[in-house]
């Protein structure tokens, strides 16, 4: 599966790399500067849907609780900044570390089950933290935690707008590397084949569970790192990046973007948020219009925006 | 090595009420054919997933190689040196042919966890799987999805990627299964061929191949084994002419 | 006794859920879709209830007005955009009904604005009874119970002894079979949904002047009647029925009794916090133990 090494593909995904690039200079000029922190956000979320993607897209795991990663993630860097601005170099791998470890419990629960079995469960599981994290008081209850600054990290200066703004760019473009690297090699072989017939790999020896497991801990380790991203951009952990219709987001921005592409996810989480920031200047009932949208894309446009953009097919 | 490769001992299993085998007995010498023949229904693919691990027997033990592994799960089985292959093609719709091969030569390596090499670039996996696809005929259908190949071709894809973990059993479920006279026979060549090197457990209907491959054969009906022997004694087997080899099948 | 108090609140609270269940697990285990949005239903039931018990003063006009309002938003809802999706993978399923949750929450926000309605008790069914000596009990909590009781007996009617429940029965065990036997599939899903919903509404209405009408009130119950049908078993009644009483009675034993029990290990306040934040957890910890030994649920219907 040489998706990504269309020509058509890299040209696209090239274009879109060196558009963000130039982004927070442009929007100086167009003096637009509000929308760098929407893009900001677009990007961390990319960075939660791609996430997402490695084991719906890839691993055919439809996961409705994956806010539960991103929150633990968010309530980390929270906890540990109460004692005032901490180093990110301590804060952001605890917070992958906790997700993963989340997605470790929970996915040796649910991976034992199929379909809407693990649909469900995975939205019960998310919505455990929610409460969890809603009815402790050194959490900030369902006030969440105000930071009073963003993380610290040697040699940069986050409180910069624009430098956060790259350390997301360069966070995303590496993991979307990564994740590159890992489909193609053996893991992401063992991970696509048990998405289209996990009996047929287990009758050739491969013991699926155990892959899919780590990729159901990948996945929480890096929406945990999304997470710690999202509480230094709004310097605020709120109960609702835990809430479950944020999950069912991140799902959109997967399925918008196209499942099972690298870039897909991304380009949904832009496509997304753009869009709700766009409505929600005509008319505060933006969501009257986004649900019915969002029907209408699920019965007709299927496959989702970047195979259209990039020119090939989903890989399903 | 000495006893038999494969023993089934009082294997039963039941769907509801039915019984779908019961009381079955069967073992697998070193190096032979054995092919297990039956009319439609007698259990014969129930059985094989029983063999796999596929299903779970309600009775009796399976051995392999004096090991019980009637417990073991369905890859623990396979990873022992055991391989299979499907009556209905059971292949991945979005790989490619070389993509099948590479991912079995893989799973017989062990296991996937490697994050970094590219597998369509590694010789560990190409090389094997390139010797394998020349040695079925489906070179020049390398780079061809599964949902493109013939029927034919998916047989030999099939029996491919069992061949591909280097097994030391083989179950086949009706690998001639619709396919035309010629790659019948250049496919029963093939398991001749094959028969020098591994213990082959043969499911299948043709009864010419069945007759001309088997070392011996095993007779089922109705879930129960009716005879086994070599195929001199099954041909001349009275109750065996009677409920199975006198009707046409 | 505060315990057997506790026991009714849990058992009212399960009744709830077997409504809201009961007709979802249909709609999983025969038309093997997942829908998220079945919580608008109960959303649609309370506020048409509320609107117009407030208009009559009635609430029996108010009850008898949202039961078909529940009713037919489902089977429009169905045969609008849910018939679509039943060939679906899981999904397009979950992604579509995660759309109409959108927007049934935005469309109350229009209709009704943002702030949660207020329903009244009956005056009938105001006041309480002395169940036991000294034990007072709402006699509007009672008559939930009572109203339970009688939608499982009604249920329980329809299976066994008519022959659209056993039309559904079979449905729920395989398609083909009902297809085989000539009936009206389409037909068939469409009034399965409409039933469903409508006791999705029942439930909203019960619930009205006990929370708050609300957007958004939906999901939060529609979370726990997932947690009682994976308990119970996709597509089983009688496992949503077992499953919504026990769901009921963990989560509101464990909030009642949890801090107490821990303040005999911890001091006060740190056992009310752990006391809280635990018994919140208390029916998803439930849901992970029991499908640690029971991935199928209690009532597996075999889905094939």
């Amino acid at each position: 599966m040489a998706a990504e090494t269309t020509r058509s593909g890299l040209v696209f995904c090239g274009g879109c790399f060196l558009l963000l690039l130039v982004l927070p200079p442009l929007l100086d000029l167009a003096g637009q500067q509000y929308l760098l922190s929407l893009a900001c956000r677009a990007l961390i979320y990319g960075l939660a849907a791609s996430s997402l993607n490695l084991i719906l897209g890839y691993g055919g795991m439809v996961s409705l609780g994956h806010a539960a990663f991103v929150g633990i993630g968010a309530y980390t860097v929270g906890i540990l900044a109460r004692s005032g601005p901490g180093s990110g170099l301590v804060a952001w791998p605890l917070a992958v570390v906790l997700a993963m470890l989340f997605a470790l419990l929970t996915g040796a629960v649910s991976l034992r089950t199929r379909g809407m079995h693990f649909i469900m469960i995975t939205l019960a599981f998310a919505q455990m933290v929610y409460f969890f994290f809603t009815s402790l008081e050194t959490c900030g209850g369902t006030d969440g935690i105000p930071l009073s600054g963003r993380n610290l990290l040697p040699g940069l200066d986050l409180n910069d707008d624009r430098v956060f703004y790259y350390l997301c760019l360069g966070l995303l473009t590496l993991l979307l590397f990564l994740l590159h690297r890992l489909i193609h090699a053996r893991f992401g072989r063992v991970l696509v084949g048990s998405r289209e017939n996990e009996q047929r790999l287990q009758v050739l020896g491969l013991a699926t569970f155990g892959h899919r497991l780590l990729a159901y801990c990948l996945a929480g380790g890096i929406a945990g790192l999304a997470g710690a991203l999202l509480a230094n951009l709004g310097e605020y952990v709120s109960p609702s990046m835990l809430h479950w219709t944020r999950s069912g987001e991140i799902m959109v921005m997967v399925l918008l973007g196209g499942t099972g592409t690298l870039a897909g996810p991304v380009l949904g989480a832009f496509v997304l948020l753009f869009l709700e920031d766009y409505l929600a200047m005509y008319t505060e009932h933006w969501m009257a219009i986004l649900g019915p949208v969002l029907i209408l894309v699920v019965l007709f446009a299927r496959g989702g925006l970047y195979p259209l953009l990039a020119g090939h097919g989903r890989q399903r | 090595m000495s006893g038999p490769v494969l023993q089934l001992a009082g294997v039963g299993r039941s769907f509801g009420g039915l019984q779908v085998c019961h009381g079955i007995d069967l073992a697998l010498e070193e190096g032979e054919l054995h092919a297990l023949i039956g009319p439609n229904g007698a259990g014969k693919t129930t059985l094989l997933d029983i063999i796999t691990g596929l299903l779970a027997a309600d009775s009796g033990r399976i051995f392999f190689r004096g090991r019980d592994i009637s417990r073991l799960p369905v890859h623990r089985r396979a990873r022992l040196g055991m391989a299979r292959s499907f009556q209905v093609s059971s292949l991945l719709p979005s790989f490619t042919v070389r993509e099948h091969l590479a991912l079995a030569v893989l799973a017989g390596q062990g296991s996937g966890y490697r994050f970094w090499r590219p597998v369509a670039s590694d010789p560990a996996l190409q090389e094997p799987a390139g010797e394998l696809m020349a040695r079925v005929g489906l070179m020049e259908r390398a780079g061809v999805r599964v949902e493109a190949l013939a029927h034919g071709e998916r047989r030999l894809l099939e029996i491919a990627m069992a061949l591909a973990t280097g097994p030391e059993l083989l179950l086949l479920d009706e690998p001639m299964a619709g396919l035309g006279p010629a790659s019948a026979r250049e496919l029963a060549g093939m398991i001749r061929r094959l028969k020098a090197s591994l213990t082959i457990l043969l499911v299948e209907h043709d009864m010419k191949a069945v007759f001309a491959l088997a070392d011996r054969i095993t007779v089922l009906v109705r879930g129960e084994v009716m005879a086994t022997g070599r195929p001199e004694e099954i041909r001349n087997h009275g109750k065996v002419q009677e409920a199975y080899l006198g009707s046409p099948c | 006794m505060l315990v057997l108090e506790q026991a009714l609140n849990g058992l009212q609270l399960g009744v709830m859920l077997f409504l809201m269940s009961a007709g979802l697990t249909l709609v999983f285990g025969i038309m093997r879709v997942i829908n998220l949005a079945h919580g608008s239903f109960y959303m649609i039931g309370a506020y048409v209830a509320a609107t117009v018990a407030m208009r009559s003063g009635s609430f029996l006009l108010g009850l008898l007005a949202a039961l078909p309002a529940a009713g037919i938003a489902g089977m429009v809802v169905e045969l609008l955009v849910l018939r679509r999706l039943y060939r679906r993978d899981h999904l397009d399923q979950v992604l579509a009904t995660f759309g109409l949750i959108f927007f049934f929450n935005e469309l109350t926000r229009m209709i009704w604005g943002r702030q949660p309605l207020f329903m009244d008790v009956p005056s009938w069914l105001a006041g309480s009874v002395e169940l036991l000596p000294g034990i007072h009990y709402p006699l509007y909590r009672l008559a939930i119970l009572l109203a339970g009781m009688v939608v499982a007996l009604f249920l329980y009617l329809l299976f066994s002894r008519t022959r659209l429940g056993m039309q559904i029965r079979a449905g729920a065990t395989s398609r083909e079979i009902v297809g085989a036997l000539g009936v009206n599939i389409r037909l068939l899903y469409t009034l399965v949904f409409g039933l469903g919903t409508m006791l999705a509404g029942l439930a909203g209405v019960m619930a009205g002047p006990i929370l708050a009408v609300e957007p958004g009130m939906g999901e939060s119950i529609l979370i726990l009647t997932f947690v009682v049908i994976v308990i119970g078993g996709i597509g089983s009644v009688r496992g949503a029925l077992v499953g919504a009483i026990l769901v009921g009675l963990v989560d509101t034993l464990a909030r009642a009794f949890l801090p107490g029990l821990l303040r005999l290990a911890l001091d006060t306040a740190a056992a009310d916090r752990a006391g809280a934040a635990i018994a919140s957890m208390s029916v998803y910890i439930f849901m992970a133990l029991f499908l640690a030994f029971r991935p199928a649920g209690l009532f597996p219907v075999s889905e094939s």
